[in-house]
């Protein structure tokens, strides 16, 4: 598997410069993103944390070219995707970026697996035959455990399971990053656990992921996480990368202190 | 609460409850107005009659009768209550305007002081007095002859001219179209009339017709009376007069058979709107069962906003209705002396015809509401699960594109849902393509070939030349004109008819028929539909009309009078015929009918044996107008279009309901995919984030409905043959024709018309999934 994901260690996927971000709302201006600045290299899992409207997943959505900031720089892979068209964009999002959403969201009509595989479909990166991209999907849902499900339909299956098979989809195109916005928000705690399980694991692999989550046993998976208030960021912790022998515990604990600092 | 909840579905759903409320309207405008239309020209014909002292029956009495013994043998009829009478001159091809000759309609000249059946202007006066100088002429003459109020017309008979100024138009109940029946009355002064009377031509009772407008109360006994007398021509009651107005009966058949249509497309429209609105509001609906509703208590809920909307439709289309209701009297109002004598009578009775149907199916289709439990409302009325549907089709095995899968791969998980487009546009289209195909087979020569000889050219010839033939003449004249041809290398057959009136004894009464003894046409050739074609003179054949209405057939044997006392003769063969409003007998070419007895020869019907295509058919036949003196050449589709005259109206007829369907096309395309973003605004979001372009989106949206669209023309293609068969064989049955073998345009019905139906749809799907770019891909974040 870790092959799949492209290694670019010591390499920046993305950065992030002054990134602002601006609603008008009833004649009123609302800064969400206040000149952010960041990074993220090949290989990072970053937690983007923060209190409830202070920018978390704005910032997602803009960094993953989804929204359109107001001013700033995102660069991706070197490339400033600010500036680009939005079919320029879709193309970016669909060869190189992965996306993982709280309410596991799929197309209602597909069956789990053609759910899973219908973005390697669209997508002429890989120049693969329809067998191939067959096989990796059955082989991304053998991986997380799902490949049982694969021919139900998508209210068949658990919220677990259904997130499960979003992060397949996610990965079906082998990207640069998976952007995940509270991926565990809608997850019991079980369920939870075996996704972050699955994410840590294929982090671990290789692959580059930026995660909101509000939930600080998810974020003390990554490897480092941001504290976000007011569309600023206030913090940021490294926690370095998260190996299955290492015991959770400590890693909570260190960075619930530094929420504490930070006034979580 | 009621008033709360309708508020906020009519906010949210503005555009689906406008388009229906938009169907409602023209559904019942339609309705209304078609069923005023035709109450008002069924109902107001037979008070035209009434009015214009039409009588029940009327007869023609030709050259040499006895006036006074038809009113002893009237007299005698128990049911005649009454009769009006009036004489008149009869003269063909007698009409010139400049140097140019009126063709359509033999004139049969009136004095207005004597005239039997009443005559209205086009302001529904009765005509009382002309002066002199001047004639009244009606509409559909006026027409087909491209004559104006005011212009001048000569009078040409056998030589003595005089010229007339048209006064007007004139409302002529009986003779009101000469493509139905060929006399037309020409309304002259006294003065005038004397002109015509005083010519030498009409010396010895020729070319003078005597006609008898008889009020009783059994038409069968009039016309076994009258058929016995000297003289006698026809008769007609007003049941078969009544065909001469079966463009206006055929025209308000058409809209309440378009009312219907929309009807029908109103209630799919509504039964959609009902489902969506029900998948939408699951949630809801398990709520308010869980707390306490009842189920007809939450169906009345949903149904009193498809009330709101039927009665607020009805009412705006019961008064669209009245407007439209009268553009279309007005048209009927041409020819006839009509008024709106039922008064909105009709629209109201559309307008509750709507309401009434749209409330009940309303709640016939809420009653789905008695399967939701509130169990299942919070179990799976969460977004982006399944309502309920089928499972469609596995990503393939090859790689195609995308959007054609998802296209194709919704349509068939929510059949149901398309079904809504599929008979919407198959309806729509079909209205089109049933009236293409019958004005196709009116421009063709099919009546021609169904009813009487397989040709390609018809030669009118003069009424002159007409008169002139003898049988020995005639055969002679066929054959030179067929080696003529044959030297300008026209191979070709030539047949004729001479035409008279004969008198038959049947089942014990006389009657007399228009009779045709065909010359120099081959044995089978004469279309038949039942049994053979008389063979010798001791065989006959009978028109459909004549055998329906005298309940006789093949194998009955009826007298015949040859001239030479009567005769047994066998009935073989029964054909269809267009002409004398269905009545007709056919001999064999070898019956020896005695000189003298001839009518005359009307036409020559060419068949080249060299089988042309259509360009030289065209060439030839120019050929022949332009070097033999022929009073009119018709190709015989153009022959068949003058005769019924109907093929102008329905084209006409078919490019406004072209317009009305390719509306309809449009509404429910934007209805529909208005409703498809509403309903996948999360799907358009996911897709967007995970990398799909607007432009795949729309192209995915887009599809769906060509794809639907097209099998939905396809059908209406493939089942328009069959339909037409059975809506229009009735209408031309009642002109005689029951076995008439439809044409097809096929460039029309296979590409034309299902192709601006497709574009139509595709330009309106398209319009409005552009609708879609204003869902962003960060609107995931507001999922719930």
């Amino acid at each position: 598997m870790a092959n799949e994901i492209r290694m670019e260690n010591e390499e920046n996927v993305i950065e992030v410069r002054d990134l602002c971000k601006t609603y008008i709302t009833n004649k009123r201006q609302l800064n969400v993103l206040r000149n952010v600045s960041f990074d993220i290299k090949a290989g990072d899992m970053v937690g983007v944390m923060g209190p409830s409207g202070s920018g978390k997943s704005t910032l997602l959505y803009s960094v993953s070219g989804m929204d359109r900031a107001t001013a700033g720089e995102v660069r991706f892979c070197g490339r400033d995707i600010t500036k680009l068209s939005d079919s320029k964009m879709a193309e970016i999002r669909l060869d190189e970026m992965g996306f993982i959403f709280q309410q596991m969201y799929m197309l209602k009509n597909l069956t789990v697996f053609d759910n899973v595989i219908l973005p390697a479909c669209q997508s002429k990166k890989l120049h693969e035959t329809m067998k191939e991209t067959k096989a990796r999907g059955e082989e991304l849902m053998r991986k997380f455990g799902i490949i049982e499900t694969a021919d139900n339909d998508i209210n068949e299956v658990s919220g677990g399971q259904l997130q499960r098979a979003c992060i397949a989809r996610s990965m079906i195109n082998k990207p640069r990053i998976i952007f995940a916005d509270e991926p565990t928000g809608a997850l019991n705690r079980s369920s939870s656990d075996e996704v972050m399980k699955e994410l840590v694991k294929i982090n671990n692999e290789g692959a580059t992921i930026m995660l909101v989550t509000h939930d600080a046993k998810v974020a003390a998976k990554c490897s480092r996480v941001i504290y976000i208030v007011d569309g600023n960021i206030k913090g940021e912790f490294e926690l370095g990368k998260f190996t299955e022998d290492e015991e959770i515990k400590d890693r909570e604990r260190h960075l619930n202190n530094w929420l504490m600092e930070m006034g979580w | 609460m009621i008033f709360h909840i309708l508020s906020k579905d009519l906010r949210r759903r503005k555009t689906m409850n406008a388009i229906l409320l938009v169907f409602v309207i023209i559904a019942a405008m339609f309705t209304g107005s078609g069923l005023s239309n035709m109450v008002s020209v069924l109902g107001g014909l037979d008070r035209f009659y009434d009015m214009s002292n039409t009588g029940n029956i009327m007869c023609i009495f030709e050259g040499n009768y006895n006036e006074n013994e038809i009113e002893r043998i009237l007299s005698k009829c128990s049911s005649v209550t009454g009769w009006n009478k009036e004489l008149g001159y009869v003269y063909p091809e007698s009409v010139k305007i400049g140097d140019e000759v009126c063709q359509t309609g033999t004139p049969l000249y009136i004095n207005i002081d004597e005239a039997g059946e009443l005559i209205f202007d086009k302001d529904n006066k009765e005509i009382t007095e002309v002066d002199e100088g001047h004639i009244y002429l009606n509409k559909a003459y006026m027409d087909a002859n491209h004559i104006s109020t005011g212009e001048v017309i000569t009078i040409d008979i056998a030589g003595k001219t005089f010229d007339l100024i048209v006064d007007g138009e004139m409302k002529d109940a009986v003779w009101g179209d000469p493509n139905m029946i060929s006399n037309t009355r020409f309304l002259l002064n006294e003065r005038d009339f004397k002109k015509i009377r005083n010519n030498k031509i009409f010396e010895n009772g020729n070319w003078k017709g005597l006609v008898y407008y008889i009020a009783c109360s059994d038409t069968n006994e009039v016309d076994r009376a009258m058929q016995d007398l000297d003289g006698f021509g026809f008769s007609g009651d007003r049941d078969m007069l009544r065909m001469i107005y079966l463009m206006d009966m055929m025209t308000s058949f058409i809209l309440l058979a378009l009312s219907g249509a929309l009807i029908l497309v109103s209630f799919v429209i509504l039964r959609f709107s009902i489902n969506f609105t029900l998948s939408e509001e699951f949630r809801e609906i398990g709520v308010l069962k869980a707390i306490g509703l009842k189920n007809n208590q939450i169906r009345r809920l949903h149904t009193v906003k498809y009330a709101g909307i039927a009665v607020i439709g009805a009412a705006i289309g019961f008064f669209a209705g009245i407007p439209l209701a009268d553009v279309l009297l007005k048209s009927a109002a041409e020819r006839m002396v009509l008024e709106n004598s039922s008064g909105i009578m009709p629209n109201i009775a559309g307008s509750i015809i709507i309401i009434v149907g749209i409330v009940g199916y309303a709640w016939h289709c809420t009653g789905k509401i008695k399967k939701f439990t509130p169990i299942d409302a919070i179990k799976f009325g969460t977004g982006g699960e399944r309502f309920s549907g089928k499972r469609g089709i596995r990503i393939p095995g090859r790689r195609i594109n995308t959007a054609v899968y998802m296209a194709f791969n919704d349509i068939l998980s929510s059949p149901v849902r398309y079904l809504t487009i599929l008979i919407s546009f198959c309806l729509s289209t079909l209205i089109v393509l049933v009236l293409d195909n019958t004005a196709a087979t009116l421009q063709s020569d099919s009546l021609m070939d169904s009813c009487l000889i397989d040709c390609d050219v018809v030669c009118e010839i003069s009424s002159e030349d007409a008169l002139d033939f003898k049988r020995r003449d005639l055969s002679k004249w066929v054959e030179k004109l067929e080696e003529q041809f044959n030297e300008e290398r026209i191979p070709c057959d030539v047949y004729t008819a001479d035409m008279m009136t004969l008198d038959y004894e049947i089942k014990g009464d006389k009657y007399s028929y228009l009779t045709v003894w065909p010359v120099d046409v081959p044995y089978g050739v004469m279309k038949y539909t039942e049994g053979t074609e008389p063979s010798n003179p001791e065989e006959i054949g009978l028109s459909s009309g004549i055998a329906a209405k005298l309940d006789i057939g093949i194998g009955d044997t009826i007298k015949v009078n040859y001239g030479k006392g009567k005769k047994d003769v066998i009935i073989t063969g029964i054909f269809e015929t267009f002409n004398n409003l269905g009545e007709c007998i056919r001999l064999s070419e070898d019956t020896p009918i005695p000189m003298g007895s001839q009518g005359g020869v009307g036409l020559a019907l060419i068949k080249y044996t060299d089988h042309p295509g259509d360009k030289d058919k065209e060439n030839r036949a120019e050929f022949i107008r332009k070097n033999y003196g022929f009073v009119k050449v018709y190709e015989a589709w153009e022959f068949c279009a003058e005769v019924t005259g109907a093929a102008g109206p329905i084209n006409a007829m078919k490019y406004l309901l072209l317009v009305i369907a390719l509306i309809i096309v449009a509404l429910v395309a934007v209805l529909m995919e208005r409703t498809f973003i509403a309903a996948e605004k999360n799907q358009i979001a996911l897709l967007k984030a995970i990398g799909f372009s607007d432009n795949k989106i729309v192209f995915w949206h887009v599809f769906r409905f060509a794809a639907v669209t097209l099998i939905a023309v396809l059908i209406a293609t493939a089942l328009s043959v069959p339909l037409t068969n059975l809506i229009m064989t009735p209408v031309f049955g009642s002109m005689g024709v029951t076995h008439l073998e439809y044409r097809y345009n096929i460039f029309n019905i296979f590409i034309f018309f299902p192709g601006l139906v497709l574009g139509m749809t595709i330009a309106a799907s398209y319009m409005t999934s552009l609708f879609m770019k204003t869902i962003k891909s960060s609107d995931m974040a507001n999922i719930e």
